[in-house]
């Protein structure tokens, strides 16, 4: 007796708690977004999973072994996604029980693990980055694709026409890419700014056109390698590469330069939007265009500004991506930046940080994805549909708070302004 | 201190007519600048140089042959039907008929007056349309003079209202002249032009746009911005070719894919609808998002069953429909009349949007509720379930907009097929000014720059076009479409505003 | 039919806007509800259309009570009602706005033009209006939308109308209009609840009047029984003194000349035609008429909002007309706009930041470093004790405030910079009385301190109190310039279109 009311009293202990959890928070609902993610890739293991369809066929004569098949099937390629995301934990003990430099950098791991996570994520951040801006300022650049790929262009040309030291290159590389970024949305915003046409559309359709371009692009004369018949560019000159950070640890590990260049953007945004005057209009711009048009700010210049520093920030991506990792062009080149990145920056809600986080966070299950994969046979994509939960999740947090009723949720009710097309 | 003025100003006709008097201007300086360059460019093409276009389509629509006692048995039974399609007003002992019959009698008139008479002239040669051959210049010439003159006569007599229709014509003209010129015969090359199957393709083509244009007009007219017509898209492509093929493409299924795509755009709109409504999101946040959903979902998919298991992702298509009759009118039969089902499908649901919108008491409260919700309120219009069932009835139509792209085009699903075509959509919804029959007809223009594209890439190498731009062509016309082409165009007052209740 | 009101009480939160009122229409009766802005009459109506529960109270029908629980069933009951922003959607024409909600469908579900064209024809007859049912709501001048307002309520067989602040956007003919038409109604045997806060019309049409103060009824009466001061302290609670405490002014030098001003509006019609005036060092220009006589594209071209199509605004000489909207603020130009909360202020930023809005470029809070935060901040609480902001703290998002404090935030922006000329467009509307009172007095303070003063304001009563000098304006042009101690007739008249002098309003 005494076992069971004492039993209970925990369990009404763990109860309080929870109700006590309950308090609506974006810690909270970022596990929960995830949580609903998992459970929802579940469901898709267990769909495509032929050994786990046959399983549920039978599911009333073999309960148990059912039920533990399809937890054995899901928590496996959980763990192998969590591993080649985050750490693999056997090549961590290794590396405890023997340190040695080959030994973190196979905890390291160019592929999968840290370095891979963080290396996918990086062009990701500087993109996240330029759509939180956008965002900020009431913009939807939904183009990034095309801006990813124009900054990586004039990038590639620069870097291949113009002979100089790392020292000189690199800069003008990024102006370069800025700039390509830069322009590709500005047409946008001067469309936008002056007839009307909405952004959404404009950017992407310039998005759509510049991918078909692209191929074109690079079969012109001085672009093209010779020799390649599937469109690959020359290669970027050594001096135009981002150097490795890690190389002194493993020959492969491909962490290069662009990392610090992303740590140093989150900076450089964080200030914009806290300190700088032009930030504090394009935020003004962003949540009242009347009052801010009352207040003296031309909100045609600050469109257009604004969609172009989210451009430039693209097109930096693009110039991280071309030049710290692929080092040449293809026809699929910039993969797919610009479309993740309005995700990265939904999920960081538009905060610096939070973009950082975001990106790594989709930088995670890539190389968790690729990882999972290799273990298991299941498609890296499901670490893409994991993603997209949670990016719906998070930037509806109205919807989890709900589901969960979590307490004190009503200042996530509702999200930012919505807007027509006028 | 009694002399009280007038009232306050209104728009009268006059300040509408200087409003317009420039367009006029305008518009018909652009039809001479175009037929200057018709006669400029390809006007100056050697004489000698001629194209060879193609009007026949295929055997089953050729025109039918007729024994010369049947030729003027039709010529004469044609000329006593057709003044009954004009009734008394032409002969009074005739009797009035009801406005479907007199269309009907009218075409068959037409019809059966034109048949024998284009026989006499030869259309035909060995069964088939024959082709004819024009000289480049000449087109250029005449095409120009024609475009120059009427451009000239817009502005000299400020045909506003006939403005518009006249510079569309011309630009058609214009196309034309353009595609003789692009398509000619030279000692090297021979670039027969195929009119008839650009014109049949542009119409094969587009009616998974004109669906999603008639779904983002659907729920837009309601008041909810519906940006993720691209997921449904991908959905309902996805759905339709999985359903048909698991049932291996027998006649059922076909419908079961289409009722099924249908539907599931119809989850994806009651989700957006959720959002609108109940937690006043903001609507194109949602809607990108629903299509990274639906994107990765179908990615997926694609990699982890249809890669696996080919025989659920089939190529299948639903069957095509030879009007009888109708189909066999050169040109315009096959081009209209010889199409896919899903082709007549869309037009039925341009109709029926259109009716239910514009004539019907649910499609007045579904409009007063995208106009200012507030007013439908107060006289006792449930806003939020106008705009539940307006953007979900969207949906069906973008999900099955998504079938159209697999069964509609006698294709698979492949990931990344519907190619960002959903933001187009909307463009086109734009463009046709948020009504029924202005999306189907501006589909139509996407239409006809894709078919050219097709061509194009059939000439590729032959021709001095790279095929990347003929393909970035449909996008580039969207910014120009959306960027005021057409004019300023007023969105219903409340779109993509949620609605909160007092 | 008979309406009666028993103890309707409606909270906001901890805003009690009804508290415990009870209310009798009787058949065939106007009934007027007097109340100042934020009284509680809206609210009360509200209730009684269904738009809003009560919390408590009941709502009774020839004496047999009934629940309202949407709009739907006040209609289905014989209530109508005209909204002070009309519930018309612009794009559709007059029949299509009258039959929306209640379309006769035949065959289903297509709706029956013609039977709703001749219902309409004969309502119209009956009450001689005469309206063409085609037109496009948008196209239509206020008046006439205002009759398709109360057509839509009687095609509905509404036995009781409910006219909220019927006559603000009515010149004094289309008001006069009304009020015929509203007599004919009432002979017909409808009855009519009429809320105003202008005493004048009240005692014109009511047949009994009923006072609200602070949500609650403070009395009921006839117009026989009572004038307007006493209407007016009931309305107010204590003896009126609208009468601003104020020196007469020491006119200086011209600052703000206008030219031969014209301005068109959104539609691209021409809303300020030829307007000129002066205003100089140390005086209050009140500029008085009825809303959309041009008032707000007036200011809007002042203060570079709106392009000017021809005319010229000097300030000091120099010419502001075409210039864009921050040289003419840096130029010295103080604008409280007429909607804070749209143009004025941005409801999720801090008191901090909104203090600072137009202002950010300056040395005084932005160097190249960025926003000086600190001296923003201490800004915001010296302004913060000045102007009795009562908030939390200077964090607190400006959309929390409620709206006196929300346009003292405005007024503390705008008059702590070096002003040469203040336009303030509507600066107390929807203001309590003590706020109002506040208003006034800065608005003189900085009057006395040598700027130059624009009021715009379609309160009548405001515009005397406050102004020096009063610039009539009708139909985007002034009428006449005068004292503020013209009579009210004058006024009238003034404001209706009629001119009291041939010269074009140039008199100084």
């Amino acid at each position: 007796m005494s076992e069971v009311s004492t039993k209970k009293s925990a369990s009404q202990q763990v109860l309080a708690f929870l109700l006590r959890m309950r308090q609506a928070n974006m810690a909270l609902i970022l596990l929960l977004s995830l949580f609903v993610a998992l459970v929802f890739a579940g469901f898709l293991i267990i769909l495509t999973t032929p050994e786990l369809l046959t399983s549920w066929e039978s599911f009333f004569s073999h309960m148990g072994a059912t039920i533990a098949l399809t937890w054995n099937t899901i928590t496996y390629a959980y763990v192998q996604l969590f591993e080649g995301a985050v750490v693999n934990f056997h090549d961590l003990r290794v590396l405890i029980d023997n340190p040695s430099m080959a030994n973190l950098a196979t905890v390291l791991n160019p592929l999968f693990g840290p370095s891979g996570t963080v290396t996918y994520a990086t062009p990701l951040i500087v993109a996240g980055l330029g759509l939180a801006i956008g965002f900020q300022s009431g913009l939807f650049d939904i183009g990034g694709q095309g801006q990813v790929i124009g900054g990586g262009a004039l990038c590639l040309i620069v870097a291949i026409s113009v002979h100089l030291p790392a020292i000189l290159l690199v800069p003008l590389e990024i102006i370069a890419a800025m700039a390509g970024g830069a322009l590709l949305a500005a047409f946008a915003g001067v469309l936008k700014a002056y007839t009307g046409a909405h952004e959404v559309i404009t950017t992407m359709m310039t998005s759509r056109i510049i991918g078909f371009l692209l191929p074109w692009f690079l079969t012109l004369t001085f672009i093209a390698r010779p020799g390649f018949a599937d469109g690959a560019s020359k290669a970027i000159p050594p001096a135009g590469q981002l150097p490795f950070l890690l190389s002194g640890i493993g020959s492969n590990l491909q962490l290069s330069l662009g990392f610090v260049f992303a740590v140093a953007s989150v900076f450089a945004v964080q200030w914009f939007f806290n300190r700088s005057k032009l930030g504090f209009q394009l935020k003004m711009v962003g949540q009242s265009p009347e009052a801010a048009r009352t207040a003296g700010i031309n909100s045609k210049r600050a469109i257009v500004v604004s969609l172009s520093l989210a451009g430039a920030m693209l097109g930096f991506a693009g110039m991280i991506e071309l030049t710290g990792i692929d080092h040449f062009m293809s026809p699929n080149f910039g993969g797919s930046y610009g479309i993740d990145a309005i995700a990265v920056a939904l999920i960081g809600r538009n905060k610096p940080w939070g973009v950082f986080a975001a990106a790594l966070f989709f930088g995670a299950m890539q190389s968790g994805g690729l990882a999972m994969q290799s273990a298991t046979q299941l498609q890296p994509s499901l670490a893409l549909v994991i993603q997209a939960v949670v990016a719906f999740c998070v930037a509806t947090p109205f919807l989890v708070v709900d589901i969960f009723k979590l307490k004190n949720g009503e200042r996530y009710a509702t999200s930012t302004a919505a807007g027509g097309w006028a | 201190m009694s002399n009280v003025t007038t009232t306050p100003e209104i728009v009268t006709i006059d300040n509408l007519r200087t409003i317009t008097r420039t367009r006029s201007l305008g518009y018909g300086i652009s039809l001479i600048v175009l037929g200057a360059i018709e006669v400029l460019w390809f006007g100056s093409t050697p004489s000698s140089i001629h194209t060879q276009i193609q009007l026949a389509y295929n055997s089953a629509t050729s025109v039918p042959e007729l024994s010369s006692w049947l030729r003027v048995l039709v010529l004469v039974l044609g000329v006593l039907v057709l003044p009954l399609a004009f009734g008394p007003s032409v002969f009074s002992p005739l009797p009035r008929l009801p406005r479907a019959a007199r269309i009907v009698a009218a075409i068959v008139g037409v019809l059966f007056v034109a048949w024998p008479i284009s026989l006499w002239l030869g259309i035909n040669q060995d069964g088939q349309i024959r082709d004819f051959l024009v000289s480049v210049s000449v087109t250029g010439y005449l095409f120009g003079a024609i475009s120059a003159v009427v451009g000239a006569i817009v502005v000299w007599r400020r045909f506003d209202r006939l403005a518009s229709p006249l510079l569309y014509a011309g630009i058609v003209l214009f196309i034309l002249a353009f595609l003789i010129w692009v398509a000619r015969i030279t000692p090297i090359d021979n670039l027969p032009l195929p009119l008839t199957g650009i014109l049949w393709g542009a119409i094969q083509w587009s009616p998974f746009l004109a669906l999603g244009a008639l779904a983002g007009t659907m729920s837009e007219r309601s008041g909810v911005v519906n940006i993720a017509i691209e997921g449904q898209f991908i959905a309902g492509a996805l759905v339709s070719t999985l359903v048909a093929s698991a049932m291996n493409g027998t006649g059922i299924s076909l419908w079961l894919a289409l009722l099924l795509a249908g539907s599931i755009g119809m989850v994806f709109s009651w989700v957006l609808a959720l959002m609108a409504n109940r937690y006043r999101a903001n609507q194109i946040i949602v809607g990108i998002l629903l299509v990274s959903f639906a994107t990765a979902v179908s990615q997926f998919i694609s990699d982890a069953v249809l890669d696996v298991h080919q025989n659920l992702n089939q190529t299948l298509t639903l069957p095509t429909w030879n009007v009888p009759v109708l189909s066999r009118i050169p040109v315009v039969g096959p081009v209209l009349f010889a199409q896919n089902i899903i082709v007549y499908i869309t037009i039925g649901m341009a109709v029926f949007t259109n009716v239910l919108l514009f004539r019907t008491r649910w499609g007045l409260r579904t409009r007063s509720v995208g106009e200012k919700p507030i007013a439908s309120e107060t006289v006792g219009i449930n806003v939020f379930r106008m705009r539940y069932a307006a953007t979900i009835l969207g949906g069906f139509l973008a999900g099955l907009g998504g079938a159209a792209l697999t069964l509609g085009k006698d294709t698979q699903f492949a990931f990344g097929m519907s190619n960002n075509f959903g933001y187009v959509a909307l463009a086109i919804m734009i463009f046709g000014r948020w009504r029924p029959y202005g999306a189907l007809v501006a589909s139509l223009l996407f239409g006809f720059t894709a078919s050219l594209g097709a061509q194009v890439s059939i000439w590729s190498g032959q021709t001095h076009i790279p095929g990347a731009f003929i393909d970035a062509l449909p996008y580039a016309v969207t910014i120009l479409v959306v960027s005021g082409l057409v004019g300023r165009i007023r969105p219903p007052a409340a779109d993509g505003l949620p609605f909160v209740r007092r | 039919m008979k309406l009666e009101l028993r103890g309707i009480t409606k909270s906001f939160g901890s805003l009690v806007a009804n508290k415990d009122i009870s209310l009798v229409v009787e058949p065939g009766q106007i009934h007027c509800l007097l109340g100042e802005n934020g009284a509680g009459k809206s609210t009360l109506m509200n209730v009684l259309y269904g738009l809003l529960t009560p919390d408590s109270g009941q709502i009774l029908i020839d004496d047999k009570p009934i629940t309202i629980r949407d709009p739907k069933d006040a209609v289905a009951h014989g209530i109508g009602m005209v909204h002070q922003h009309f519930m018309l959607i612009p794009v559709f024409n007059v029949l299509e706005n009258i039959i929306l909600g209640s379309e006769d469908v035949r065959p289903w579900p297509f709706i029956d033009r013609e039977a709703a064209r001749t219902r309409i024809e004969q309502i119209a007859n009956e009450y001689n209006f005469q309206i063409d049912p085609d037109a496009i709501i948008e196209n239509l001048p206020i008046g006439t939308q205002q009759r398709v307002e109360i057509l839509k309520a009687l095609s509905h067989n509404a036995k009781i109308l409910i006219l909220d602040e019927p006559t603000a956007v009515l010149t004094p003919q289309e008001t006069d209009a009304l009020i015929e038409i509203l007599k004919t109604l009432k002979e017909q045997g409808t009855s009519i609840i009429f809320i105003t806060h202008k005493l004048r019309e009240v005692l014109a049409i009511a047949d009994v009047i009923t006072v609200i103060r602070l949500g609650e009824v403070v009395g009921s009466t006839t117009p026989d029984e009572v004038n307007e001061e006493e209407l007016a302290s009931m309305m107010v609670g204590r003896e009126v003194d609208l009468v601003v405490d104020k020196t007469p002014a020491t006119p200086g030098d011209v600052v703000l000349s206008v030219s031969d001003l014209y301005v068109e509006d959104d539609r691209g019609l021409t809303a300020v035609k030829g307007v000129s005036f002066d205003v100089r060092r140390g005086e209050i220009l009140a500029i008085a008429g009825v809303q959309g006589n041009g008032q707000t594209e007036l200011v809007e071209a002042l203060t570079g909002m709106r392009p000017v199509v021809s005319g010229k605004v000097s300030l000091n000489g120099d010419n502001l007309a075409g210039r864009s909207v921050r040289h003419i603020l840096d130029a010295g130009v103080a604008h409280v706009p007429e909607d804070r909360q749209v143009h004025g202020l941005i409801p999720g930023m801090s008191i901090a930041d909104n203090l600072v809005l137009d202002q950010i470029h300056s040395p005084k809070f932005g160097g190249i470093f960025g926003r000086k935060i600190k001296a923003i901040r201490e800004n915001a609480e010296v302004r913060r004790k000045e102007f009795d902001i009562r908030s939390p703290g200077i964090d607190t998002a400006v959309g929390e405030l409620s709206g006196g404090n929300q346009q003292k935030v405005v007024m503390a922006r705008e008059l702590s910079r070096e002003l040469k000329v203040l336009i303030c467009a509507q600066p107390t509307r929807g203001l309590d009385v003590g706020s109002i009172e506040f208003m006034h007095k800065q608005i003189v303070a900085n009057r006395d301190a040598g700027a130059a003063v624009i009021i715009v304001s379609s309160e009548l009563d405001e515009v005397i109190a406050l102004g020096d000098r009063v610039a009539v304006l009708y139909d985007g042009r002034v009428q006449d310039i005068v004292p503020p101690t013209t009579s009210r007739e004058e006024f009238g008249l003034l404001m209706a279109g009629a001119r009291s002098t041939e010269a074009t309003g140039v008199t100084p």
